[in-house]
């Protein structure tokens, strides 16, 4: 076994579980309704969740998407070994670029925004989940 | 309502559920197995599902297994305690479904992200563990998932169209999933349980139902069967093999290939047939009495007892290696009725409206019906009360509460078939008097009493007495002829004249033993146990009674 994919495919894993899993968890179960027109408070607090609130450890503060992204990219080398993860790299600059509006909850800014947090999401979740898939082969 | 409990080091299960299914009922979260542990034993039956999470970023202390040291060995330590964080659900399953086998619970990761193909298949193959169809959880897809198996879990309560009563209690329903799981598995099962319980209707009519086997159901009793016999009955005979063996002819063994064999009374194998039978549950082959040739069979065996099978082992009259073979972890023993007073009244219900299709008392009852111009075919209810409005489309059998107490607190010593028994004469004979005095029947008055509404039968509390009354233990305490004769271990011996102190001898020990027999239900290991001290030795005491003559079948129906 390639010990290199076998650790890739590790941390890949890991970013799957922890950051593809929950970037998403409530608001990819929103009505499809609250993507659009103005801007629910359900859309917001699902989206607070999961990005300013991406993992909450039982110890310690919660981390956001971006924070968790840059703890568990840190060791993977540069430049990046798979362009699945180029693009992760970007998802999450959009949803970083989302925080000021999330923290003080500004609807005007979330109505422009939301249609890149949501695909940034997707892209997230569908990034990782194809790379595991084809470490996984190749280990 | 349905209680789920979530093991997960996070909230974000519990928050996802909560939005998303608030007509269910989650518990606080366990955050470790200690906590799962705990929480399912004080929630003990009231739990319907568990949601379990794999990944568990838990301290050191809290993770499964507890002794480490074999796996520090394997490697760096923090290399260790973060595959065991990843998995750490999968080692929380293990002891859970050690405890609770029949405890739905859903796996909560996706197939990808369990750290071996082998888990994904073992999961995947248990009963009642579920994982979860996508990388990335829906919640719709969970709560379809939860309600599906919610819905299964519930509907067995409900059944009335099985011949045994499961019930609703907790106990039951345990008892009934065990049941399934086991049915469908190729281990042989061990019902224990008293005369009376259920256990030969449980096997033909839930076991081999649930068994998916295409063969027949064969049942054989063992306790009926002449010892030299029994060899050729059960494994078959080829030509010749003994004297009177004047043609072949197969055995249940045989007639069962295909499908699931039923012994009762198991204890009463020999220990030579015992090893026979043991060949037929390691190797699949059996040997007819006098053949060579072995035969390949493939049978689902399960056997019945009211002994103690490991006393029997332990005694010696039973192989060890055959009861490890029946799969002796996984016995399920069938209550008594005294043991399910907390479903009496369900139960006198079901049984009643069994009693109402069976076709003597189903005619008296359209009799009836004709005569106070109701309709044929009308179901029945039972209960203590009468209904508050009349109701054409029912009839209602009314039960004074004394009568009802009489029923409830009866020893019921042969159990459910003597209850079936006394329910069905209980209706026969109520009805009887009915159709035979309904002339005399007022029609409804002014006042509405019971008595003259056509849609409830009163069932009179002499019928009642008169049917329990014959079946009642006698009185252990006597006043006379033997006022020595005190307190609940004493019995009555009525002495007869015989031609010799022998006979006198065994006529009392038979008196003394049928009636040990009957006070003990006819288990023969409390009769053991009262008189030896040990409940293993029920055999013991079942061959002094057939050295005495004393006819266990005969007992059995007249407990019946």
């Amino acid at each position: 076994m390639d010990t290199t994919t076998s650790d890739l495919c590790q941390q890949v894993a890991v970013l799957k579980h922890d950051l593809g899993k929950y970037v998403a968890w409530m608001s990819a179960n929103l009505d499809e309704a609250l993507w659009s027109g103005p801007v629910h408070d359900d859309l917001i607090d699902a989206l607070s969740r999961d990005l300013l609130r991406t993992r909450t450890p039982a110890s310690g503060p919660p981390e956001p998407a971006w924070t968790l992204w840059d703890r568990l990219s840190h060791d993977l080398p540069r430049p990046w070994p798979a362009p699945e993860l180029a693009e992760v790299d970007a998802a999450v600059a959009v949803l970083r670029a989302a925080e000021p509006a999330l923290r003080t909850r500004d609807r005007a800014a979330l109505a422009s925004l939301r249609g890149g947090v949501r695909a940034a999401q997707r892209t997230i979740r569908t990034a990782l989940q194809q790379l595991h898939r084809r470490l996984q082969a190749e280990v | 309502m349905p209680a789920i409990l979530i093991i997960d080091d996070e909230d974000s299960y519990l928050e996802l559920c909560r939005r998303y299914m608030p007509e269910h009922t989650f518990l606080p979260p366990a955050r470790n197995y200690r906590e799962a542990a705990d929480l399912l034993r004080r929630h003990a039956g009231s739990v319907d599902l568990v949601l379990l999470d794999v990944h568990f970023d838990i301290p050191e202390d809290d993770l499964l297994p507890h002794d480490k040291t074999a796996l520090y060995a394997t490697g760096d330590k923090n290399r260790v305690l973060e595959r065991l964080r990843r998995s750490q659900g999968l080692q929380i399953l293990g002891p859970i479904r050690e405890r609770y086998p029949d405890l739905p619970v859903i796996v909560m990761t996706s197939r990808d992200d369990l750290p071996i193909e082998a888990d994904a298949e073992r999961l995947q193959a248990e009963d009642y563990t579920y994982l979860l169809a996508d990388d990335y959880l829906d919640a719709r897809s969970l709560k379809l998932q939860i309600d599906a198996i919610l819905a299964r879990r519930e509907r067995p309560a409900a059944t009335d169209d099985e011949p045994f009563f499961w019930g609703a209690t907790a106990a039951m329903s345990n008892l009934r999933r065990r049941l399934s799981i086991l049915a469908r598995g190729r281990l042989p099962i061990i019902i224990q349980g008293a005369t009376g319980t259920g256990k030969s209707l449980v096997a033909r009519e839930f076991i081999h139902g649930r068994s998916q086997r295409p063969g027949p159901f064969v049942a054989v009793d063992l306790s009926t069967l002449p010892t030299d016999l029994m060899g050729a009955h059960l494994f078959g005979v080829v030509k010749g093999a003994y004297t009177g063996a004047s043609s072949t002819r197969e055995g249940v063994l045989a007639r069962a290939h295909g499908g699931t064999l039923f012994l009762d009374e198991i204890g009463n194998l020999s220990l030579e047939l015992q090893k026979s039978l043991l060949l037929v549950l390691q190797e699949g082959v059996y040997r007819p009495v006098g053949a060579v040739k072995e035969i390949a069979t493939d049978l689902k065996l399960v056997v019945a007892t009211n002994e103690n099978l490991a006393a029997q082992v332990r005694a010696g009259r039973f192989r060890e290696d055959l009861y490890m073979r029946l799969n002796p972890a996984t016995a399920v023993t069938l209550p008594s009725l005294r043991e399910r007073k907390d479903d009496f009244e369900e139960l006198l219900a079901w049984f009643m409206r069994r009693a109402a299709l069976e076709p003597y008392n189903h005619d008296l009852l359209d009799q009836y019906a004709g005569q106070r111009g109701l309709s044929h075919g009308l179901p029945t209810t039972v209960g203590r009360t009468v209904p508050p409005r009349s109701d054409a489309r029912r009839l209602h059998f009314l039960l004074h509460p004394s009568s009802f107490k009489l029923l409830h607190d009866f020893d019921w010593p042969g159990n459910f078939r003597q209850f079936a028994m006394t329910l069905s004469n209980l209706m026969t004979f109520t009805l009887v008097e009915l159709v035979e005095r309904a002339e005399r029947i007022e029609p409804t008055g002014p006042t509405g009493s019971e008595a003259g509404r056509p849609d409830v039968i009163p069932i009179p509390a002499r019928t009642v007495n008169d049917l329990l009354r014959p079946m009642a233990a006698p009185e252990p305490v006597a006043a006379e002829p033997t006022p020595q004769v005190t307190g609940p271990r004493s019995l009555l011996i009525d002495l007869q004249v015989a031609d010799s102190l022998n006979a006198v001898s065994c006529n009392v020990e038979r008196q003394y033993l049928e009636q040990l027999y009957d006070r003990c239900g006819g288990d023969l290991g409390r009769v053991g146990e009262l008189l030896l001290g040990d409940a293993g030795s029920g055999r013991k005491v079942q061959l002094r009674m057939n050295q005495l003559g004393i006819k266990l079948r005969r007992l059995k129906r007249r407990a019946d």
